[in-house]
């Protein structure tokens, strides 16, 4: 194998695979439910990919992680939604059982949310909708993903957590499409805290969080800039599709660039062919573009280093 | 290194008519590995069936590829096969300076 000769290629410890065993309970009428994660389950062990990794499928005290990132009040605004619920139930107008899209629409817009469900019913779909176990499930893989990434670490072991609903659209205070909780953001608040297994330290100082899903992740995007320790400490990366009305329509070049007072956001915005570029992206470039062109090009790159992979790469782009 | 992993990025998603391959996702997850040091947790956000036709496979595909690479270890830029710069076409200068950024900040 050509990889075998390469320094950076080498054994790596054996992958934890985090799964929350309850996720049957996350069940929803459109498209977001456990199926997927049932789905993804049978073939990994089907293909016997299942047996060669680590298994967690516990994790303790569900509820405390994921209050050290999101507010009180949003939590206590979903527990109330879930809890009141009876079955499914709209995550946007949290109206139960709507008959069709105008019923709900009827519903944000009385709720004061004019522009109702923008995202879902462009798209000829009635409603978001997710049943009442759905909020305990995010918590539960809140904590899942926070004890894996703990234990990776520690100990350098990569993880792969088997989880839904997804979390990138959540912010401290309000969820967004399918995303109640940022598992993410709140995995990266539990490593920001100090640990009594690292003698009181944090268990990393620094976070490096990528985000390829095909929509932009403004949840973790407005964390990253906003959120006192994930600013100090987090990079957000997010490469997605970004053209003219797709969801969530924000993610453009140089948007929420604040490079110099911490908290870096990096976002790549790629377009579909045939499709229109976004009339609404940010005009301003961003800190990396300012922070260039302020100092020159000779100067910038000696600052960056002359590692081949730099330089190859920036030949392969330009 | 914390990762949303979404797979509506992959090849036959409906919804996100992007094209990455198995191979892509495997590639992938071995390079975080390489740039983390092993200390990467993926984290799975979207990926959906949004016709009810696909069952599934591009998710399931994305999915199996990331933990195999996971399995197979880490990997450096470097070690990519050559060919693959040819399929890297970034859109506008714009996009170039991020992607820049994105590389300065991993180095």
């Amino acid at each position: 194998m050509a990889h075998a000769s390469s320094p950076r290629a080498g054994a790596i410890r054996q992958p934890l695979l985090a799964y929350n065993a309850d996720h049957d309970r996350h069940d929803g009428r459109m498209n977001e439910n456990a199926g997927h994660v049932r789905a993804a389950h049978d073939e990994l062990r089907r293909s016997g990919l299942w047996a060669r990794c680590e298994l967690l499928l516990q994790a303790p005290s569900a509820a405390v992680y994921a209050e050290t990132l999101h507010s009180a009040r949003h939590l206590a605004m979903l527990r109330t939604a879930f809890l009141e619920s009876r079955g499914w139930f709209c995550a946007v107008c949290t109206l139960e059982n709507a008959a069709d899209a105008a019923e709900c629409m009827a519903c944000c817009t009385a709720r004061g949310r004019d522009e109702g469900c923008s995202f879902c019913i462009p798209e000829g779909k009635t409603s978001v909708y997710l049943c009442a176990a759905s909020l305990d499930v995010a918590l539960t893989n809140c904590a899942l993903c926070a004890e894996a990434a703990r234990r990776g670490c520690a100990t350098r072991t990569p993880a792969f957590a088997l989880v839904r609903p997804p979390g990138h659209h959540a912010s401290s205070e309000s969820f967004g499409s399918y995303c109640l909780l940022n598992t993410v953001g709140v995995t990266a608040r539990a490593l920001l805290q100090p640990s009594p297994s690292a003698a009181g330290a944090a268990l990393a100082q620094r976070i490096l969080i990528i985000d390829w899903d095909i929509h932009h992740g403004d949840g973790t995007q407005a964390l990253v800039l906003g959120d006192g320790a994930l600013r100090e400490a987090c990079t957000f990366v997010s490469i997605h599709r970004h053209d003219e009305g797709f969801w969530p329509k924000s993610g453009g070049v140089g948007e929420g660039s604040g490079g110099a007072a911490g908290g870096r956001v990096v976002n790549v915005p790629l377009r579909v062919r045939g499709t229109a570029t976004p009339t609404t992206t940010a005009s301003s470039s961003g800190w990396w573009s300012r922070w260039r062109r302020g100092c020159s090009r000779t100067r910038c790159w000696c600052r960056q280093g002359t590692t081949a992979r730099r330089a190859t790469c920036s030949a392969v782009f330009r | 290194m914390l990762v949303s992993a979404g797979y509506d990025c992959a090849a036959g998603d409906l919804l996100g008519r992007f094209q990455v391959s198995s191979t892509g996702f495997c590639h992938l997850s071995r390079l975080v590995l390489g740039l983390a040091g092993g200390a990467a947790l993926f984290v799975l956000e979207g990926g959906y069936d949004v016709d009810g036709s696909s069952g599934h496979a591009p998710l399931v595909a994305g999915v199996c590829a990331s933990v195999d690479g996971m399995l197979q270890g880490a990997m450096g830029i470097e070690d990519l096969p050559s060919g693959w710069r040819r399929e890297v076409k970034p859109q506008t200068d714009a996009v170039l300076d991020e992607v820049e950024a994105v590389l300065f900040l991993m180095t």
